[in-house]
């Protein structure tokens, strides 16, 4: 049984303009010792669906739909106590901005430490030793438990919100764009942290991020997501190297590769589209350089081999269309959206 | 590369930071060498990368390129002339000739504006004359592909997207015509799928526009696609300049060598090998003597501690500064 | 994440009215319930003040008589008198409609001045820096120092307690407060990438400050300018009350002030001294209502 089970989940937030269908049906599951990458523009829906499962959602936001089936128990239907007892215990989430998770006026220590108190309910020996354990485990030097946030550089700050999110020794941690802001080598460096820290606590980790490199080198499943739908789903093999849905071919064609050198890249022509009014069939057909007259109804997500599945038409014309998209042209005649 | 347009000369910034109250009380300052003593040449036409981490320098460098900041040491010249001399109409001549893509496009553009009056602007402060304007303008909006140009103009900033607005920053560079372009890390807040899109952009200015640039980036990968020429950039100094395919296929410098293997790809079968670098990037307030990379380099030896390793040339066009391609020692 | 704004330029359909509505968004914060309610009260006054010759029943400052020539002191509330007269046998009602006028002219003339002159030096000091920054900002620390009213107080009785006097000396002392945010908004506003870009692109220091900078500092200088109304009026108010009021106009302190000085409150003239006082109230509560919209204007995050 899968560790983490997203079962047709639907979040709505409601604006001044109207109600954004942010996570519209969208389904994922996680097994134990997993890690599943969660990849999309912004505004994509896929941190708010990774939120909805830590359960940090704005107040505007409301779940109209769909389980969270965690360990046998729905969260979304739990009481609230129970819930949270999960959420602290066996989920934890490393916000975006490692900033946004170090509170700039405590010592970095400090805030370990309260966490292992107040949360973990260890005494302040206990406690003092973890926080120490914990440091050692993402790199950083005891000494600097010391320390206030500032003081810490980029990656540094990235390995405490680490060490913060391990601290409980959960079973799934949920990281968000945990890469993003840093430059490429502790980039690089981060990741491996990442994937040595998932193989020897056999953590399941939830990525979730706009840069399918870090897919590539981090997980063994992906979904990929589109307007609040997840329109691709598989492992990661198979995801990038035979994708089935035209916007992952396009994403991965548009991604700069020092290897392939001066192949030219495909922009996707457009935006994505209103989350308030969205396209009634297909959320892509509008950017899609191969859309067909069924199009204007909307594709199911549905299984092309095993563990592979996709929500568009023409699956069966996968590997032609592999080919087209791979061409600058194909994207081309539709730029005139305007990207 | 006969002529040069720009002529950078051993410039360097130099910023005087007060590091605790203390230091505050008893006026003292520490200096960071953001960029010490870097010399290149630029030819007309050329493009050329500058890589390297955060607090590397390369976006001060860049500002000191365009006249934002004045150097602290050393000399600036464009087309033949020291720019730190310039003023009045030189002054606003320069600015025609050299123009800056921003890295944040949604704070590129003056919220209040509409898009027809930003990209109007840099030719109204140019004196362009004014039946100029309209022919300019709808030549630097299709050359950065935003068809339907009048519905454009009535936006303002916040009703386009991302990848929209940094389109409108480059016509806003190109309304001028310029020669010179930097652009300091100008998709790192985009989208992948709208990078593709603003990368093909740049790389048409360089080969059909004929316009040189400065392209300032952490990812080498962007860098190559854009630029034929890179310099890699670390701690305020050049380490490697060289031909881009050179560079990344045979980096010459340790330093260089880590971002070449550090740089994501999309494959499945790349190395998870441990990058040849070590720790972090040392406080720049106290870089350690001689080579500045050595505390992290695989390879430094008793030499690296003691001097500092000049540029030396290791292949035609190709420079590195480090003291394994000292033939003679 | 929020959710995706629709980029589609065609959707620029409606732009005549909505470039109009945004024009008077940025004026005016008509988004906020509480913004609109004080804006109304405001108009209230405003025309209150504008047609106070046709409003008002009585001269205010004429002593009246009853039919039968007895002075007509202390009259409840009735038809003649809509809410009586004083022990001298004034009009209150008459009283309170120019009151009105006095008092938003000097919450307006003060609030103009103080944003004019705390603009000004917000964005000249912030921009410039070096010295003229220090000077500017030494002389708004100087003007911060001074107690509030023991300082207006002497000033008016000093220069004669008129009414542009007590508009002078609230300026002199409010100017630093709108200054000095201009002034750090301005620092902010300053180091933004569209500033730099429009150095690049070869803008004059005049057209920096004026057209790029000062634009996007006006919200808070209508923020403290309608802090600043309420300011004036309680400090008019509070000097009218103690005495040192100009001598040439009624406004609401100087009711309040004669209302005190006649031992109205122990007499139970609640017709005398509650509305110049709910007056001042609702005046002051509009402006600190609308300056709760402009905060929405300024600082997003704050809604809900």
């Amino acid at each position: 049984m899968a560790l983490l089970s997203i079962e047709d989940l639907s979040l709505h937030y409601v604006t001044s303009r109207g109600v954004a269908r942010a996570v519209d049906g969208a389904s994922l599951s996680v097994e134990r010792g997993q890690v599943v990458g969660l990849v999309g523009e912004s505004g994509c829906g896929k941190t708010t669906l990774a939120r909805a499962v830590t359960g940090v959602i704005p107040r505007s936001a409301r779940i109209v739909g769909g389980k969270i089936m965690f360990d046998g128990m729905d969260l979304v239907t739990a009481s609230r106590r129970d819930a949270n007892r999960l959420r602290w215990r066996e989920i934890s989430f490393v916000p975006q901005s490692a900033m946004n998770s170090l509170d700039p006026v405590y010592r970095v220590g400090t805030q370990l430490m309260e966490v292992l108190t107040d949360r973990g309910g260890m005494d302040r020996r206990k406690a003092k030793a973890r926080a120490a354990e914990l440091f050692e485990m993402v790199g950083i030097g005891v000494d600097r438990l010391h320390d206030y946030p500032h003081q810490f550089s980029g990656g540094m700050r990235q390995r405490a919100a680490i060490a913060l999110g391990l601290a409980l020794s959960p079973k799934l941690v949920i990281a968000d764009e945990p890469v993003t802001a840093l430059d490429v080598v502790v980039q690089r460096q981060v990741l491996d942290l990442i994937r040595r820290l998932q193989q020897e606590l056999s953590l399941s980790v939830i990525i979730v991020t706009h840069d399918i490199s870090v897919v590539a080198y981090l997980c063994d499943a992906v979904a990929v997501m589109y307007a609040g739908k997840v329109v691709e789903v598989g492992r990661a093999a198979d995801v990038l190297n035979a994708p089935d849905h035209p916007y992952t071919m396009g994403l991965y064609n548009a991604f700069p590769d020092l290897e392939r050198s001066q192949r030219r890249l495909t922009p996707i022509a457009g935006a994505p589209p209103s989350l308030i009014d969205p396209p009634s069939g297909c959320r892509f057909e509008p950017r899609c350089p191969f859309s067909i007259a069924k199009c204007g109804e909307e594709p199911p997500l549905e299984e092309i081999r095993a563990g592979h599945r996709a929500a568009c038409w023409r699956t069966g014309d996968a590997a032609e269309l592999r080919e087209k998209a791979a061409d600058v042209a194909t994207w081309e005649q539709r730029e005139g959206v305007g990207a | 590369m006969s002529e040069a347009l720009l002529r950078v000369d051993r410039a360097a910034k130099h910023f005087r930071v007060s590091r605790s109250i203390g230091d505050v009380f008893a006026g003292r300052h520490r200096v960071v060498k953001a960029v010490d003593g870097v010399t290149f040449a630029l030819g007309k036409g050329e493009s050329v990368g500058v890589v390297g981490e955060s607090g590397c320098g390369k976006t001060t460098l860049g500002r000191m390129l365009l006249k934002l900041i004045a150097p602290s040491e050393g000399a600036i010249e464009f087309d033949g002339v020291d720019i730190a001399t310039l003023s009045g109409d030189a002054l606003l001549d320069f600015r025609r000739r050299a123009q800056l893509v921003f890295q944040n496009p949604f704070d590129a553009l003056n919220p209040r504006f509409t898009i027809k009056s930003a990209l109007a602007e840099p030719l109204k402060n140019t004196h362009v004359p004014k039946g100029e304007h309209e022919a300019r303008m709808l030549e630097a909006m299709q050359r950065v592909r935003l068809q339907d140009v009048e519905a454009y103009y009535g936006q303002y900033p916040h009703q386009l997207s991302g990848g929209q607005l940094q389109r409108v920053v480059l016509a806003r560079a190109l309304v001028l015509e310029p020669e010179f372009i930097v652009a300091d890390e100008p998709v790192s807040m985009l989208d992948v799928s709208v990078r593709a899109g603003i990368l093909n952009v740049m790389r048409e200015i360089g080969e059909e526009m004929g316009i040189a640039a400065i392209y300032i980036s952490h990812d080498l990968a962007l860098v190559r696609y854009v630029c034929s020429r890179t310099i890699t950039m670390y701690l305020g100094m050049v380490v490697e300049d060289g031909p881009t395919e050179e560079v990344v296929r045979r980096p010459q410098h340790p330093y260089t060598q880590a971002l070449v293997k550090a740089v994501p790809t999309p494959h499945l079968d790349q190395s998870h090998d441990e990058l040849p670098i070590r720790g972090g990037m040392p406080n720049p307030l106290n870089p350690p003597s001689g080579c500045r990379f050595r505390d992290r380099c695989p390879y430094a030896f008793a030499r690296c501690a003691e001097e500092t390793p000049p540029l030396r040339q290791v292949a035609p066009k190709h420079f590195a500064a480090c003291h394994l391609h000292d033939q003679a020692a | 994440m929020a959710a995706q704004v629709d980029t589609s330029p065609a959707g620029a359909a409606a732009k005549p009215r909505a470039a109009w509505h945004r024009r008077l968004k940025q004026v005016l914060p008509t988004s906020d319930p509480f913004a609109v309610a004080g804006i109304l009260i405001y108009v209230v006054f405003i025309l209150v003040a504008i047609f106070a010759d046709q409003l008002a029943t009585h001269d205010p400052m004429e002593i009246l008589f009853t039919d039968t020539y007895k002075l007509a002191r202390s009259l409840p509330p009735g038809p003649d008198h809509l809410l009586g007269t004083t022990n001298v046998g004034r009009d209150i009602y008459s009283q309170l409609i120019y009151g009105t006028r006095g008092a938003l002219l000097i919450g307006f003339a003060a609030a103009a001045a103080v944003v004019a002159v705390g603009t000004l030096v917000g964005l000249v000091s912030g921009y410039l820096g070096g010295w003229v920054d220090n000077v500017l900002m030494r002389l708004a620390d100087i003007a911060l120092g001074i107690p509030f009213l023991p300082f207006v107080v002497v000033l008016a009785a000093f220069l004669r307690p008129s009414m542009w006097n007590v508009v002078f000396a609230i300026t002199i002392l409010l100017w630093p407060n709108s200054g000095r945010v201009i002034r750090s908004q301005v620092l902010s506003v300053r180091e933004r990438a569209f500033v730099e870009a429009a150095v690049v692109t070869g803008a004059s220091k005049a057209q920096i400050l004026f057209v790029h900078i000062a634009p996007n500092v006006l919200p808070l200088s209508f923020l403290y300018g309608s802090i600043a109304v309420g300011w004036a009026i309680l400090t008019e108010a509070s000097i009218s009350f103690l005495g040192f009021g100009p001598s040439d106009t009624v406004t609401w302190g100087y009711m309040l002030q004669d209302a005190y000085a006649s031992q109205a409150l122990s007499r139970g003239h609640y017709n005398w001294f509650v509305p110049p006082g709910v007056c001042i109230i609702l005046v002051v509560l509009a402006g600190f209502f609308i300056t709760r919209g402009y905060e929405e204007i300024l600082f997003p995050k704050l809604r809900r």
